[in-house]
């Protein structure tokens, strides 16, 4: 282990529509398109100018489109590459990827997850095609993929048993990766890769022209007040009252931070009571994602009790 | 007999990873073989295509079909990838996947085509064809829309009937399903492989029993209470979807292995059509 204590620099909630690599035109991405979704993707813009001036060792995903039963399961394979084709939307997201993986800190997390009661397990087949969750969250926050990343899977206690047991595993995922971080010596930022309210458009608005803007809203007004008050609670740092509401938002916006990605990170970052910062609110097929930012070096993190 | 001319099997199995390892468990080795032993029961019968209906495979935007001519590659469990890898070869019936497609829509549905180099084949499909097809016969799949309920999954099995009944080749339809779906969620030794509570294993037996006497009326009746009690995969839309396939005939099925998959219930039925 090293003898510089590791730290999270910062933390960014870092939805992953596929539409919004779809829309960038990568040339990872075989699809390719007239543009789309702006606002959201220049504020992934404000994340990456962000992350160069902090310069981390490592970014970790936690993205519940890797989805596993038994256990967290952590990538923990020196590199992975391939081609990641989404199985709900193939004809925006063809992605061929290519990833270092910090081997080193994954094994970590595997071992202080153990430590904390709770199964995990490290992905060690060289073959394992990476989710597109995982791929679009790490691509909008750093597209020249120059720094090395982990992947978390999202074990499905959330849905498998109920919220508070699967809440309380993400806690404690949360308090294993920050002691690996500690223990290995990393400067890490954090993404979870959730989208707020989750009820979508149930077929394409326009099959013919996917990035047509004039066919993009809200699913219901619902859904978005739903957001801008979780929002508006995040960017106070009012973080007690968001926990509080977060159970009963998931189960009338469907939000997809229920899969414990967000919990995960909030964990790790020893729930800061700092205001986050909106780098950009927007929809993608009705959904609500909003893409913020916790800058931990500030050091007004909190404390784990 | 099916009235159907060319509806020729049908079968319902189980599509996890460790089916593929018989050395790890009795019990995995009696599905394996009872699978491995299907694709003789089709040849029998006369099969030339086989369609799979998997629940791994699921949709958003309506019902999928796969419709790449030539699919090969290789797949790993996402939550078994140490298991094994899964190199995968199949041979798409494309013209036939158009036709259901067109079938589906007329029947309502909102359909797309898949016709994408490395599309991620379900594992449960990979599972399926490896043992039963083994590279054979021409093969279609269709995917599990997440937003079809058990009505909608009936009449979606109902036009793929008719699709295979207008299109004159003899196919055999595939649904690859867990029956009671509790997991273990711990590591387990897969040589103490079990059904996760006794109560899953009554009401899969239960199920089963229906499927043996072709009492396809009292298994869909069942289905509520099942779900209730024993979280049956995608609230059994394989039930609904093989409903819809075998229209008003009521076949008595053979079950030719039934056995725990890391907790879960898996059965290998033949439907005798």
């Amino acid at each position: 282990m090293s003898q510089n204590k590791g730290q999270i620099i910062g933390g960014f909630l870092a939805p992953h529509p596929p539409h919004l690599v779809y829309g960038e035109n990568p040339p990872q991405n075989e699809p390719k398109s007239r543009g789309g979704w702006e606002p959201l993707r220049w504020a992934y813009e404000a994340c990456r100018e962000k992350i160069r001036e902090w310069k981390p060792d490592v970014i970790l995903v936690h993205s519940p489109h890797w989805q596993t039963v038994v256990g967290h399961h952590v990538t923990a394979v020196p590199k992975l590459s391939g081609l990641s084709v989404d199985p709900i939307f193939p004809h925006l997201f063809r992605y061929n990827f290519s990833m270092n993986v910090d081997q080193t800190l994954a094994e970590a997390i595997v071992d202080e997850s153990r430590t904390e009661g709770i199964t995990s397990k490290p992905m060690r087949n060289p073959n394992f095609r990476v989710d597109y969750g995982t791929i679009t969250s790490l691509h909008l926050l750093n597209p020249d993929w120059d720094i090395p990343v982990v992947a978390l899977s999202a074990n499905n206690s959330p849905y498998f048993y109920d919220d508070r047991t699967g809440q309380e595993e993400m806690v404690k995922l949360g308090r294993a990766t920050l002691r690996a971080i500690e223990k290995t010596g990393r400067r890490v930022v954090l993404a979870a890769s959730n989208t707020l309210s989750h009820l979508h458009f149930a077929a394409e608005p326009n099959p013919m022209l996917p990035e047509d803007m004039t066919k993009e809203h809200v699913h219901s007004q619902a859904q978005y007040e739903w957001d801008v008050k979780m929002i508006n609670l995040l960017r106070q740092g009012k973080l007690d009252e968001f926990m509080e509401l977060m159970p009963q938002f998931c189960k009338e916006a469907f939000a997809e931070i229920k899969a414990g990605s967000l919990m995960w990170m909030l964990s790790a970052m020893n729930f800061p009571k700092v205001p986050a910062k909106l780098h950009g609110y927007g929809t993608v097929i009705g959904t609500g994602n909003a893409v913020m930012e916790w800058d931990m070096t500030s050091g007004k993190g909190g404390q784990h009790v | 007999m099916s009235n159907s001319k060319n509806l020729r099997a049908v079968a319902w199995v189980p599509g996890l990873p460790h089916i593929l390892s018989p050395e790890k468990n009795a019990g995995y080795k009696a599905i394996n073989d009872s699978m491995r032993q299907m694709q003789m029961r089709f040849a029998d019968r006369g099969v030339e295509r086989v369609l799979y209906y998997s629940t791994g495979w699921l949709s958003v935007l309506g019902t999928s079909f796969q419709s790449k001519a030539e699919l090969k590659g290789m797949h790993v469990d996402e939550n078994w990838h140490e298991l094994a890898d899964l190199p995968f070869s199949f041979k798409v019936d494309a013209p036939f996947a158009n036709k259901m497609a067109a079938a589906a829509g007329k029947s309502g549905f909102a359909t797309a085509m898949v016709d994408y180099n490395g599309f991620p084949v379900d594992t449960g499909t990979i599972v399926a064809d490896t043992l039963i097809n083994q590279g054979r016969w021409r093969v279609n799949m269709v995917s599990s829309h997440v937003y079809s309920d058990f009505a909608a999954t009936k009449k979606l099995g109902a036009a793929m009937r008719e699709a295979i009944e207008l299109d004159g080749v003899p196919t055999a339809v595939v649904a690859v399903s867990l029956l009671s779906t509790r997991y273990f969620t711990q590591d387990i030794k897969l040589n103490e492989d079990a059904i996760r509570e006794k109560g899953d294993d009554q009401w899969n037996r239960r199920f089963l029993e229906h499927l043996t006497k072709g009492e396809w009326d009292l298994a869909e009746k069942c289905v509520p209470q099942f779900c209730e009690a024993a979280m049956p995969d995608m609230g059994l839309k394989a039930l609904a979807f093989l409903r819809g396939i075998i229209g008003s005939e009521t076949p008595k099925s053979e079950i030719c292995a039934y056995g725990a998959l890391y907790g879960t219930g898996g059965a290998v039925v033949d439907v005798r059509v």
